[in-house]
C-alpha cells in the first residue's frame, strides 16, 4: 500500500559551502493545512523546492504519496501543485491564453481544457475579463491566475512559498478561503514570513532555523510551551502605583513594566484569585490577563533556544 | 470527461509560437529592405563614384543574390543567436523557468522546442525576405538562377541550424539574457569574420559556414555540398546535446544569480 501524503527523510542541501537545509525530517500523512515558518535564509523555500523536484537533494530523501521526488519522476509533478514565491508569468499572453497553455503543459486534453479552466476561474474567483494581458493584472490578480494555474491538474498536494506575502487584507483573506476549502481534500503546506496567517490557519506548524527543523507541533501547544504563567495588570492610578503595592505582596513577585502594563507572577496559580480580590480594594483596575506573549515573540524565543 | 492525455509538449510549442510569432514580419520585411538596399547599391554605386566602374564587373542576378546572401550570413545568423538568449537566460531571468520545470516536461523538450521554435521562425523570415529581394532583382537586374538560390538557401537553412544550437547553448549558460545575447553575437561574428576570409581553393571546399554565399558563383561537386551538410548537420546535434546535459546537471534550475 502507497503512503499516502509528504516524507522527508533526513533531507540535506547545499549550495556550494553554504549548508541550506541540514538533516530535516518530517512526515505530513493528514489532509489540512501546514504551516512553515523560519527567520530569513532558514531554508523554507529551499526545502518546498527539493518537495516540488526543482532541486535535487545532496543527501536524503523525500516521498510524494510513497513515490521518490526526483526531476525525472513525472509522476510526482502530477501529485504536486508548486505555487513558487516570486514566479514570473508569460506577460505577453492573456490571462485565459496562459491558464490553457499551462493546462496544456500538464497534459490536460484540448478537449476538456476549456471546461477545465472555467471551472477552476470560478473556484479561484478570478473576476477580471480573461482576455486581459498578464502584463496588465495587478499583484494580487497576478496571484489568483498562478494560484489557478496550480489547480488546473488537481493536484493532491500543495506546496505553497510565501503565497499571501505582498497581497493587500482583502486578497489575503480571498487566498486564505480558498487554502482552506483546498485543504479539506488535500495536503496544503505553505510557508509565509506573516505568523498571524500560519498561527490561525494551521494544524501543525514547522519551524526551519539554520536549515534544521527546531520545532513542529500544534500552534496551541507551542502556545502554552512559550506562556511562562505569568499575568499582566492596568489600574487606573498607574502602573508605579501598582507595582509598589505588589513588590510586597507575599509569594508575589513583580517582573516589571511593559507598556504601562504591570507584570508580574505568583507562586502559586491558585493564589491569583485573592491577589486580584485584595488590589480592587484599594486599585481600580482597567485591564488583566494572563500574559501571553506575541506571535512575534514567540518566533524569537523559538529561534534563539534553537 | 476525457481520459487520455495530451503531450505537453504541445502546449509548450503554441507558448513559443504565441510568444515569437510577432518577430517573423519585421523579420521578413527588415531582411527585404536590407536586401534591395544592398542590391540596389550594387546598382548605383559605379553611378555615384565613377573611379571604382573599371574595378568592378558589371552587375549579374547572380552577383546581387550573392551579396545579400553573403549579407544574410551574418546578420540573420546574429539576430538568430540574439533572438535564442531568451529562450532559456530570459526566461530564468524573468522567473518563468519555473513554470516548465514543475510541468512533466523532459529536459530534452524543452530544448528542442525553444530551439526549433526559433529556428523556424528565421527561415520564415529569411525566406520571405529572400523571396522578395529575388523579386526585386528579377525586375531591375535580371532573371536570377533560381537552382543555385534554392540550393544556397538549403545549405544556409542548415547553417542557421548551427548557429541557433551555438545561441540555445551560449543562454543555458549564460547567467543573463545581455550576456547571452553579446556572447553569441560575438562568436558568430567571429565565425563569420575568419570564414569569411578562407577564399583560396584549397580551403573553400570545407568552409561550410560559407558554403551557401560562394554557392551562387562557384561550382561544388555534389559529393562536397553533402559532406559540408553532414558536417554542419553534425556539429548542430553535438550542440544540442552538450546543451541538453548542461541544463540537465543544473543544481539551480530555477533561478541564477544575475
Amino acid at each position: 500500500m502507497k503512503n499516502h501524503g509528504i516524507d522527508i527523510e533526513n533531507l540535506h542541501k547545499s549550495f556550494q559551502d553554504i549548508q541550506a537545509l541540514k538533516g530535516v525530517s518530517l512526515k505530513i500523512e493528514k489532509t489540512g493545512l501546514y504551516g512553515l515558518i523560519g527567520p530569513n535564509g532558514a531554508g523554507k523555500t529551499t526545502l518546498l523546492k527539493c518537495v516540488s523536484s526543482l532541486l535535487v537533494p545532496t543527501f536524503g530523501e523525500v516521498y510524494i504519496n510513497g513515490d521518490l521526488v526526483e526531476p525525472k519522476n513525472f509522476a510526482v509533478r502530477k501529485k504536486i501543485g508548486f505555487l513558487p514565491e516570486d514566479s514570473g508569468l508569460y506577460e505577453k499572453l492573456t490571462a485565459k491564453e496562459f491558464l490553457h497553455i499551462m493546462a496544456g503543459m500538464h497534459g490536460i486534453p484540448k478537449e476538456d481544457r476549456k471546461k477545465k479552466v472555467k471551472e477552476i476561474v470560478e473556484f479561484v474567483g478570478i473576476n477580471y475579463p480573461p482576455s486581459k494581458i498578464v502584463k496588465y493584472l495587478s499583484t494580487g490578480q497576478r496571484r489568483l491566475l498562478l494560484f489557478a494555474s496550480i489547480l488546473l491538474h488537481d493536484p493532491e498536494i500543495l506546496i505553497l512559498d510565501e503565497s499571501l506575502s505582498g497581497l493587500d487584507p482583502i486578497n489575503r483573506e480571498h487566498i486564505t478561503k480558498l487554502m482552506r476549502k483546498l485543504a479539506k481534500n488535500r495536503i496544503v503546506l505553505f510557508s509565509s514570513h506573516i505568523l498571524a496567517d500560519v498561527w490561525r490557519l494551521c494544524e501543525t506548524i514547522f519551524v526551519l532555523n539554520q536549515g534544521e527543523l527546531i520545532v513542529e507541533d500544534q500552534p496551541e501547544n507551542i502556545l502554552s510551551k512559550m506562556s511562562d504563567d505569568s499575568y499582566f495588570l492596568t489600574v487606573k492610578m498607574g502602573s508605579e502605583a501598582i507595582k509598589e503595592y505588589l513588590e510586597t505582596y507575599p509569594k508575589v513577585s513583580v517582573i516589571g513594566i511593559q507598556n504601562d502594563k504591570l507584570l508580574f507572577k505568583t507562586e502559586d496559580k491558585v493564589l491569583i484569585s485573592d491577589v486580584i480580590k485584595d488590589i480592587m480594594k484599594d486599585f481600580e483596575i482597567v485591564s488583566f490577563g494572563p500574559n501571553i506573549p506575541d506571535l512575534d515573540q514567540i518566533f524569537t524565543r523559538m529561534v534563539t533556544a534553537s | 470527461m476525457s481520459t487520455s492525455k495530451t503531450n505537453p509538449v504541445y502546449a509548450l510549442i503554441r507558448k513559443e509560437w504565441l510568444y515569437n510569432r510577432g518577430r517573423i514580419l519585421p523579420l521578413s520585411i527588415g531582411l527585404a529592405i536590407f536586401g534591395i538596399l544592398t542590391v540596389g547599391m550594387l546598382m548605383i554605386l559605379p553611378d555615384i563614384l565613377p573611379m571604382i566602374e573599371g574595378f568592378m564587373p558589371e552587375l549579374t542576378p547572380e552577383m546581387a543574390i550573392q551579396s545579400f546572401m553573403s549579407s544574410i550570413n551574418s546578420i540573420v545568423s546574429i539576430i538568430a543567436v540574439i533572438l535564442c538568449a531568451d529562450a532559456i537566460a530570459g526566461e530564468r531571468e524573468k522567473n518563468t523557468l519555473v513554470l516548465i520545470r514543475t510541468k512533466p516536461i523532459p529536459i530534452y523538450s524543452i530544448i528542442l522546442t525553444k530551439l526549433f521554435a526559433r529556428y523556424i521562425i528565421m527561415l520564415i523570415g529569411t525566406i520571405v525576405g529572400t523571396l522578395l529581394v529575388y523579386l526585386f532583382t528579377y525586375l531591375l537586374v535580371g532573371p536570377p538562377e533560381i537552382g543555385s538560390i534554392l540550393l544556397s538557401l538549403a545549405v544556409y537553412a542548415l547553417i542557421l541550424f548551427v548557429y541557433i544550437s551555438i545561441g540555445m547553448l551560449i543562454s543555458t549558460i549564460a547567467k543573463s539574457q545581455i550576456s547571452a545575447g553579446a556572447i553569441s553575437a560575438g562568436i558568430v561574428l567571429v565565425i563569420s569574420l575568419v570564414t569569411s576570409l578562407l577564399v583560396s581553393d584549397s580551403i573553400i571546399n570545407y568552409n561550410a559556414f560559407q558554403l551557401s554565399t560562394n554557392l551562387i558563383l562557384r561550382d561544388f561537386t555534389p559529393l562536397t555540398i553533402a559532406l559540408n551538410c553532414v558536417a554542419l548537420l553534425i556539429i548542430g546535434f553535438i550542440l544540442i546535446a552538450i546543451t541538453i546535459i548542461l541544463f540537465e546537471s543544473e543544481k539551480e534550475p530555477v533561478r541564477k544569480s544575475i
